[in-house]
């Protein structure tokens, strides 16, 4: 699954975002967006030095000033799950799904949940776009 | 008959999902962890990531979990040849003893890059960097 | 574009990837992008006691913004086709 999808599938939970110039913060994720611009909650601002500290009720980070996020190791687990368990939902309730344009060309075929679109999944990682 | 892998960013990095990787990030931090996804941009997902500091012939570890790296950040990417790594002649000691020393050894870095940018400036006609702040 | 398709021909040539932080990296060139992103097989680090996090390392993909140079098998690239073409590319820019 892509980076931007596991950062979807992090919303409401807690994580520490470091941003360029060595600020931390740690909060729970409300929103993300493409460009991985987010708006945390519940947010533990603190210093490049490690020696100012702030709490802020919420806060926006804009994705370009992102260096990384470090989130609780269970979240892959816990998405490839729900990824399973939508994929046989979808299954079971719409049974053999044919044709339709898959959705080839520029970008990634859509992922989402449950809908297959038709045909094998092309795309996924590696191929698409590749910009 | 060879596949004809695109010449491109994802077409790159499509072999070395799942495998133990080192990161180097433009902040000169050494990450090791599994790759388990990328996309287009480089942005990295990396699961039971430590972070590594070296110091002469010792070397020390704390690990730090599952890591969503911006693309931009990435200086190298590199494949850990699980052999190899056997053969590494350097001892591991505890991260809290060896991290005063590296830090030392950042600081004393980063002190001779702005005198030799400084230099450069001065003698040679070299620009000032905005100071991108990179440490690697 | 032009130095893109000069990286594509020189796949599984062995070149040597400069950093702008004075890390020098020799290895096959096995692929390229189009931001001159670099993947490289086999490689061997110069000064590898300055880079030990590199000792256990044997392929890599290094990203295009970080390279100072790369240096190239001088027999693989025909510089009188890389004159010509970029002599047109030059005039073709000029005329738009």
């Amino acid at each position: 699954m892509l980076p931007l999808s596991l950062l979807n599938a992090a919303q409401n939970k807690p994580m520490l975002v470091e941003l360029k110039n060595g600020e931390t913060f740690n909060g729970h994720l409300v929103n993300c967006d493409n460009f991985m611009n987010i708006t945390l909650r519940e947010v533990y601002q603190t210093s490049a030095d490690g020696d100012k500290f702030w709490k802020l009720k919420e806060c926006y980070i804009r994705g370009s000033t992102i260096k990384y996020l470090r989130v609780p190791d269970t979240l892959l687990d816990a998405v490839k799950e729900e990824q399973t368990r939508a994929r046989e939902a979808g299954r079971s309730a719409r049974g053999a799904h044919v044709s339709g344009a898959g959705n080839r060309g520029r970008g990634m075929p859509q992922r989402g949940r449950g809908a297959m679109r038709g045909g094998p999944i092309r795309g996924g990682r590696g191929r698409g776009r590749g910009m | 008959m060879d596949s004809l892998i695109p010449f491109t960013t994802s077409g790159s990095l499509v072999d070395c999902v799942d495998r133990k990787m080192l990161v180097v990030l433009r902040d000169g931090r050494k990450l090791q962890g599994v790759l388990r996804s990328y996309d287009q941009f480089a942005n990295l997902v990396l699961e039971d990531t430590v972070e590594r500091i070296y110091y002469r012939d010792f070397f020390a570890e704390a690990w730090k979990g599952l890591f969503l790296i911006r693309g931009e950040n990435v200086v190298l990417l590199g494949e850990v040849d699980l052999d190899k790594e056997d053969d590494v002649p350097l001892r591991q000691v505890p991260w809290e003893e060896l991290l005063p020393y590296h830090r030392q050894e950042i600081a004393a870095k980063k002190k001779r890059e702005e005198v030799k940018a400084q230099v450069l400036f001065e003698q040679k006609g070299f620009c000032k960097e905005g100071g991108e702040g990179d440490g690697y | 574009m032009l130095i893109f398709s000069v990286f594509k021909t020189l796949t599984d040539q062995k070149v040597t990837v400069e950093l702008k932080n004075d890390l020098s990296i020799t290895g096959v060139l096995k692929s390229v992008d189009q931001f001159l992103n670099i993947r490289l097989d086999k490689i061997e680090v110069f000064d590898e006691a300055r880079h030990p996090h590199m000792m256990a390392v044997k392929n890599c993909f290094i990203r295009g913004s970080v390279v100072r140079y790369v240096q190239l098998p001088a027999e693989h690239v025909d510089t009188q086709l890389l004159e010509d073409a970029t002599r047109r590319e030059a005039a073709a820019q000029g005329k738009r």
